[in-house]
């Protein structure tokens, strides 16, 4: 292996450290040491060389190597995240080679926060680093699907498995209503806009591969910098960099088999079972309208010989699959002194576990870093995409058919072709599910290409001005076609074609010019900030439905008989002021002071400026002469910040009053119209949050445990509520700034290195986040505020003050009717009989009514979170397991709008076999009967308090197995090499009978006022991947 | 250095020239602060006001008219319970969180503030022509009448609002105002829309409210509120301007022949545009019909179908049954109940509302009439019975006489009332007056429980508790909705 020397040289110093401070050396009577660092797998790249006592110090290339200048006699710290520090003392010149092993995070490491990084020493915020360590070999299509568990305070809700989809990410509780709770999500220094919907999601166009750090800034001292945009948490992403020395060339590879896991599909009941209930139904209906015993001829034919009809079809198995995914990436880096590069090409390819769906990403990265003088540095990146993505299936399985079609018929005739109509006697006729699947063309192609460019010049030392531009471009198209031969539901005929075509592409650019200076003077250091920054965005994008199409031949629109459509287009923009200073005293007090003032072209020209200081405090304890000679602590650190951050993710245009079209026909001839659509709201302004967090940090025992815990209260104010209004303001809600919602919470992380032996090693990370939310204030009065609608129109949740955002309410279930006696004893709604639900008489007014007798039945949000990471190394092999898991949240399971639809129109679940069917046969108390008016079904199936379900659970995520060859194949050709086998979603523990991280991403409101309906939801597969890792 | 100074040159200018980036305007609609400032804006915007009230009818207003009355009821579909809340309307089983009294109240009060948006910023803009900002108003005025005479008769006591809701904050708090300051403020208007307006409009025009249209209300106006010495004057008056009846009966609901001279407001709708379309025979068509009857498969909407004692209703040899009302006979049929009535396999359907063949699945292209010359005819004969001036069989013998039927005379006042009752039954089947008509006759609850206990005898589905006709289920309930947001008492008994 050739090594690489640096040069001696200050500046180049600088540069290479920029990743950890910058430093000032007072070159004395030196020599120079060279070396390399490596552990058991090889070499490692990024390693800090730090004289100890000095701010000076170097990092390893991407081969391990160093070099560096150092007085005789100085001692050299080796530190590295997910390693123990080693120190040795230089004697002479010349070679001093390094083999670290693996262990806890030093606290000295750099730690990345809002433009800038810090010494974690310093850092007085709460800011949280992923571990890549515990992240890679994962199987992930996208970058934020990598902080499940990983982190305190971030709750990653892995709601589907849609290819292309993401999950839903809150940071410390739901901080927002009526406005995105998505954090900001910072690429390269380059916020760009992230909002996913969990079924399709941006964050899926960059390759994870690519991602050298994520840090997540979670309170007000450390999101403040992102003024407007913080409130929600921001994620900070740095994607890898080239290192001098000789190049490295990195393949990994991995590919793998996906399956839907047996837990959490749907429990409906086989052909026999649908006959069976269908049979006892309809002679339940006769003995109830005409008070007569039945006979079994008065049955359709096919309900009266139940046994007769098997298993028939299980349409959920139908429309699932076993489906590959693989993964390649190669990467070079490497460089000179003054020009490195990193450059990587990826591919990525997940079919998806339901038919006709799957995601395809081909990502190119280029990072290019060079010194134009001493003084002058520049840097550019460039990183385009492309993506692939099939079918458009949410997993819902009532538009989707395969949770109510008729478990009865066949999926194909017995000439192979499609059974076209699944329909029995009484039922709704239904297209063929797997056909809709296969048959609906659905595709859509995204292009990206993210580019950051800057430069930075020094004027004075340590005074630098960085001005970056940045830009982050976007298109994309879908098509959608929708063949006659998929019939509608209802409707055994052709259907007439439909299809679609949209296209879209978006803008975005960003200047920021930043001047940072750096005073370190005896006892006093010091680090300014002071920046300016400008964002544009700008939206275009088209729809057009194609209607009445011939036939299926021609699938564009050009064969459409009737086109409509609209396109749409918006803007906004960003204007921004900041500062920071970070200062320290005898390098134990610790003072952050930011702000940042925000210009938003969201906001009306009465509200349009914001600004968000924060303040926080740190005091390393440590370092007190006090504790100073205690001999297990190595850190101690106690936080205290306090501040305020915003929330600006609401539409561009919210505050006016909108001026839209509305025509009519006079006398059959166009007379074009307009009507104003919406109130206006100048007033409209920020959702402002406003946080006090208290923490400590603490390394103990050699650096084996470290501990990092915080306490926070935040107030989310200003919140941006669509509120309702009466309608007869002619308007049904109004955007308003209303409302005060409290999340209160503890975050505890413990790292540690349990057994730390020569061969065998074991290390635990563990994160546990309690986070309560309440309502302080909410819209203009005290009155509830009612959210989300249920199958039957119903709101789903209320707000009360004092209570958690969005509870879930419901008819509460107080038995079944079992004879007259009980009917003249108890509330009823008119037309009641024996044998329907008996719900709670909640108003007290004697009678049952919908909506009026509902109360709260479910508490959507957890009492805790928590995420443990095991690792295990025993020689070449290591092992690790990721579990995640959350107590006390409630769940409605909200596909029994249709699963217990007991109408006979679609399948249900199965413990309608048991439902009651008289006093002396009364079933398990849960179905009630099918007989009597449609009023007792209907309620049975609008929300009730049966169909709360608690969500506790644990949930494997991830087992991976390795075996790394320490010292390469080969002398020359490989570095490292390294195969592993992992299981991504291994097992849900859980009494849930769905998805425990299911969200309402599949009902027609996203909102943070609709929690904890399950709708069902495209499942999550189990992924068995195999993988290489080989660096030449 | 120079670098030094390009750098701070280059930041110095991006800080200046930015602020404006934040002036962004919207590029798909006009903001609303900028608008209703020329003549041209002021017409489309009353256009758009016209506009609104499409979805009225479109929507739910017939359940609330029709189907509440004993003119049509439903073929219930066990398979679809989609529609129980329109159904238990018809049932008189409906609470007040129902969803599609809740629409008809939202959709009425939409034209409301449309019309009061207009109004209240129409006098600033310069017009050419001041006629033509007059004729603009008393369009508004008589849009604003309407809505507010639907709402009186349906809720009684609502809010009453003349004044544009500038923001959130004024949204709330409209109290409600006595039935008697509604109809004052509907008199006001309907009479300030009549000097306003010309008598008739010809050509492109055709369609807009006219001054006939505000005087035809303004007799019903006076009529409901039994004011039949004012209701007299102000019908006759519209007899004499040039209106009449047409010679054939189903030519009033003839897609070719809209906007004809017995017509004197209709809500417009042009299947041929895009955004126009109506959807009568797909909401008011048979269940298994769609096929057959529009040429497009799946199922129809099967609500405002006739009852039996609608089908019944004519006398012998009155044309306008078969003008109004069409047998579908199918074996598909023969599932439901409500066939059994009419031989097993067939369902009656509206056929005023039913003109093949549809190009277009779910696009209907008939106006949907509101007034009609023979309604003038038949309120003015209603006017005259009940306060025992005038003729009032001159212009019943009128409409009788276009429909093939001999001429009445020498009845006792009651049964003078009653025929008049039955001629505006029949005549107007299916226009959304019934419902009104039994309220101001007196007899709604006569009529409505005697009609119930008909559909209970010929329907095993309905229970003991359907149809339980009380006086105060005449007014329908204030939506839960604005109850709770707007703190408004609830009407009496209404849970």
């Amino acid at each position: 292996m050739m090594r690489f020397y640096l040069f001696f040289s200050q500046k180049l110093l600088m540069l290479c450290c920029s990743l950890l401070f910058s430093l000032t050396v007072f070159a004395q009577q030196t020599v120079q040491v060279t070396g390399t660092v490596r552990d058991e797998a090889g070499p490692i790249g990024g390693v800090s060389v730090l004289v100890k006592g000095s701010q000076q110090g170097t990092v390893t290339s991407a081969t391990g190597t160093y070099s560096i200048s150092v007085p005789l006699g100085s001692v050299l710290v080796f530190r590295n995240i997910g390693y123990n520090e080693q120190e040795r003392t230089v004697g002479s010149a010349g070679t001093i080679n390094i083999t670290l092993a693996s262990g806890s995070e030093g606290l000295e490491e750099v730690v990345i926060v809002g433009y800038g990084t810090q010494q974690s020493k310093d850092v007085t915020g709460s800011v949280s680093t992923v571990s890549m360590g515990n992240v890679r070999d994962q199987a992930l299509a996208s970058p934020d699907q990598a902080l499940a568990g990983q982190v305190a305070g971030v709750n990653v809700s892995t709601s589907n498995g849609i290819p292309g989809g993401g999950p839903q990410i809150r940071v410390r509780g739901v901080g927002a209503v009526g406005a995105a709770s998505e954090p900001l999500y910072v690429i390269d220094g380059f916020p760009v806009p992230s909002s996913s919907s969990q079924r399709s999601n941006p964050m899926s166009e960059i390759n994870p591969q690519d991602i050298e750090s994520m840090t997540i800034l979670k309170d007000a001292s450390a999101t403040a910098i992102y003024g407007s945009r913080g409130a929600n948490g921001v994620v900070i992403i740095n994607t890898k960099k080239g290192r001098s020395g000789k190049p490295t060339i990195a393949l990994t590879a991995s590919t793998g088999l996906q399956e839907v896991p047996q837990k959490g599909r749907p429990d409906l009941m086989n052909g026999q079972e649908f006959a069976q209930w269908r049979q006892e139904a309809e002679m339940d209906k006769i003995r109830y309208e005409q008070g007569r015993e039945p006979s079994l001829d008065e049955i359709p034919e096919i309900y009266r010989n139940p046994s007769l009809i098997g298993k028939g079809t299980n349409w959920f198995d139908e429309v699932t699959r076993v489906a590959p995914m693989s993964d390649i990436n190669l990467s070079f880096s490497g460089g000179s002194d003054n020009i490195k590069a990193y450059v990587s090409a990826g591919y990525f390819n997940q079919q998806g576990v339901m038919l006709n769906t799957g995601f395809e990403r081909y990502s190119l990265r280029s990072n290019v870093d060079a010194n134009l003088t001493d003084k002058f540095r520049v840097g550019v990146s460039l990183s385009p995409s492309l993506t692939y993505t099939n079918g458009s299936v949410r997993g819902q399985g009532r538009d989707e058919f395969f949770d109510i079609a008729n478990p009865i018929p066949a999926v194909y005739n017995e000439d192979g072709s499609y059974n076209v109509y699944i329909q029995t006697p009484g039922t709704f006729g239904n297209p063929n599910p797997v056909m809709v699947l296969n048959e609906t063309v659905n595709k859509a192609s995204s292009a990206r290409v993210l580019f950051n460019t800057y430069g930075e010049y020094e004027f004075i030392k340590d005074l630098k001005l960085k001005s970056t531009f940045n830009v982050d471009y976007g298109s994309g198209d879908s098509e959608y076609f929708r063949p006659s031969t998929i019939r509608g539901q209802n409707n055994p005929n052709p259907s007439i074609p439909t299809g679609r075509y949209t296209s879209r592409s978006s803008m975005n650019w960003l200047n920021e010019n930043t001047l940072n200076y750096d005073l370190r003077q005896g006892n006093h250091s010091l680090s300014a900030l002071l920046g300016f920054t400008v964002q544009s965005n700008k939206f275009l994008n088209g729809s057009f439905d194609g209607n009445e199409f011939a036939n299926d031949d021609i699938q564009t629109l050009n064969a459409a008989a009737r086109i409509t459509g609209n396109t749409n287009k918006q803007e906004w923009g960003l204007v921004s002021y900041l500062a920071r200073v970070n200062y320290a005293y005898l390098d134990k007090y610790l003072v952050t002071a930011t702000v940042r003032s925000d210009g938003s072209s969201r906001f009306g020209a009465d509200n349009r400026w914001g600004t968000f200081p924060s303040l926080a405090l740190g005091w390393r304890l440590s370092d007190e002469n006090f504790l100073k000679d205690v001999s297990w602590m190595n850190e101690f650190k106690l936080r205290a910040s306090y501040g305020f951050s915003g929330n600006f993710n609401i539409g561009n245009y919210s505050y006016m009053s909108n001026i839209g079209t509305n025509d009519y026909a006079f006398n059959s001839g166009l007379a074009n119209g307009r009507w104003k659509t919406n109130l206006g709201n100048s007033f409209l302004g920020w959702e402002k949050m406003r946080e006090l967090n208290l923490g400590y940090d603490l390394t103990i025992l050699n650096n084996r445990l470290t501990m990092t815990a915080d306490f926070y209260i935040r107030n989310t104010q200003d919140l941006l509520l669509e509120s309702e209004i009466p309608q007869s303001s002619g308007f049904g809600t109004a955007m308003e700034n209303r409302g005060d919602i409290r999340n209160q919470g503890f975050e505890l992380g413990i790292n540690s290195r349990n057994i730390n032996g020569e061969n065998f090693r074991w290390s635990t990370n563990f994160n546990i986040s309690f986070n309560k939310n309440k309502v302080v204030a909410l819209g203009r009065s005290t009155d509830p505020l009612y959210s989300g609608s249920s199958s039957e129109g119903n709101p789903t949740n209320v707000s009360v003050i004092g209570q958690p955002l969005g509870m879930l309410i419901g008819y509460r279930v107080e038995g079944i009717y079992q004879n007259q006696a009980d009917l003249d004893k108890y509330p009823k709604f008119p037309g009641a009989i024996p044998g329907n639900m008996r719900f709670k008489d909640v108003n007290g007014d004697g009678e049952i009514t919908p909506f009026a007798d509902f109360e709260v039945i479910g508490n959507p949000y957890p009492d805790f979170t928590w995420g443990l990471t095991n690792s295990l190394n025993y020689k070449n092999l290591d092992l690790r397991v990721l579990v995640v898991g959350a107590m006390g949240a409630e769940m409605l399971r909200a596909t029994s709008y249709y699963t217990w639809n007991i109408d006979g129109v679609f399948n249900v679940t199965r413990d309608v076999a048991d439902r009651w069917k008289s006093e002396a046969n009364p079933g398990k108390g849960i179905v009630p009967t099918t007989a009597g008016e449609g009023r007792g079904r209907v309620m049975f199936r609008d929300s009730h308090s049966g169909m709360i379900h608690k969500t506790d659970y644990a949930w494997v995520k991830n087992i991976t197995l390795g075996y790394t060859f320490k010292n390469g194949i080969g002398t020359n050709f490989l570095k490292t090499a390294r195969i592993y086998g992992s299981v991504q979603n291994v097992v849900a523990i859980t009494n849930y009978p769905g998805n425990p991280e299911g969200t309402n991403y599949n009902r027609g409101s996203q909102s943070s006022l609709v929690p904890g309906l399950d709708y069902s939801n495209y499942p999550v597969p189990r992924i068995f991947t195999l993988g290489t890792n080989f660096t030449f | 250095m120079k670098i030094k100074i390009y750098a701070i040159a280059l930041l110095l200018l991006s800080m200046t020239s930015c602020n404006k980036l934040l002036d962004v305007d919207p590029y798909t609609f006009s903001r609303g602060e900028d608008y209703y400032k020329t003549e041209d804006q002021i017409r489309l915007a009353v256009n758009g006001v016209y506009a609104t009230t499409q979805a009225t009818y479109t929507g739910n207003f017939p359940a609330m008219t029709e189907m509440r009355s004993d003119n049509t009821n439903y073929q219930y579909d066990e398979g679809n319970r989609g529609a129980q809340q329109r159904e238990e309307l018809d049932e008189f089983l409906i609470s007040p969180t129902n969803n599609q009294v809740q629409d008809v109240w939202s959709r009425l009060y939409t034209t409301i503030q449309q019309a009061n948006v207009v109004l209240g910023k129409i006098d600033a803009v310069e017009f050419a022509d001041e006629t033509l900002k007059n004729q603009y108003k008393g369009e508004l005025q008589f849009l604003r009448a309407m809505q507010y005479f639907h709402l009186v008769r349906l809720f009684g006591e609502v809010p009453l609002i003349l004044e544009e809701i500038s923001g959130p904050e004024n949204a709330f708090g409209g109290e409600k105002a006595s039935v008697q300051a509604i109809y004052d403020q509907i008199i006001l208007d309907a009479k300030a829309a009549a000097g306003n307006l010309p008598p008739k409009f010809t050509g492109a025009n055709l369609g807009r409210a006219t001054k006939a249209a505000a005087m035809t209300l303004l007799g019903e106006v006076y009529i409901t509120t039994k004011q039949y010495d004012l209701a007299i004057p102000a019908l006759q008056e519209v007899t004499t301007m040039g209106y009449g009846l047409l010679d054939n009966y189903a030519d009033n609901f003839d897609p070719a022949k809209k906007n004809n001279n017995e017509s004197i407001y209709a809500i417009q709708f042009n299947f041929g545009l895009e955004s126009e379309a109506a959807n009568w025979i797909f909401s008011f068509g048979p269940r298994d019909g769609r096929q057959i009857l529009t040429g497009f498969g799946g199922q129809l909407g099967a609500w405002n179908i006739p009852t039996p004692s609608m089908v019944n209703a004519y006398e012998p040899g009155d044309i306008r049954k078969d003008a109004s009302i069409q047998m579908f006979t199918n074996a598909a049929n023969e599932k439901y109940q409500e066939a059994e009535y009419f031989g097993g396999s067939t369902i009656p359907f509206i056929k005023k509302y039913y003109h093949p063949p549809y190009p277009r699945n779910s696009r209907a292209d008939e106006n949907m009439p509101v007034y009609r010359y023979s309604y003038v005819l038949l309120m003015l004969s209603e006017a005259m019975a009940e306060s025992g001036s005038g003729d009032p069989y001159g212009p019943l013998n009128q409409v009788r006489d276009r429909a093939d039927l001999g001429p009445l005379s020498g009845l006792s006042t009651p049964d003078l009332k009653d025929a008049i009752l039955h001629e505006q039954r029949v005549e107007l089947a299916f226009e959304n007056h019934r419902w009104f008509q039994l309220l101001r006759s007196g007899k709604a609850i006569e009529i409505m429980t005697a009609h119930g206990n008909e559909q209970k005898e010929l329907l095993d589905r309905l229970s003991a508790a359907t149809y339980n006709i009380q006086p105060w289920k005449l007014l329908y309930p204030i939506p839960e909705r604005e109850t709770r947001l707007n703190n408004i008492e609830q009407n009496p008994e209404w849970k």
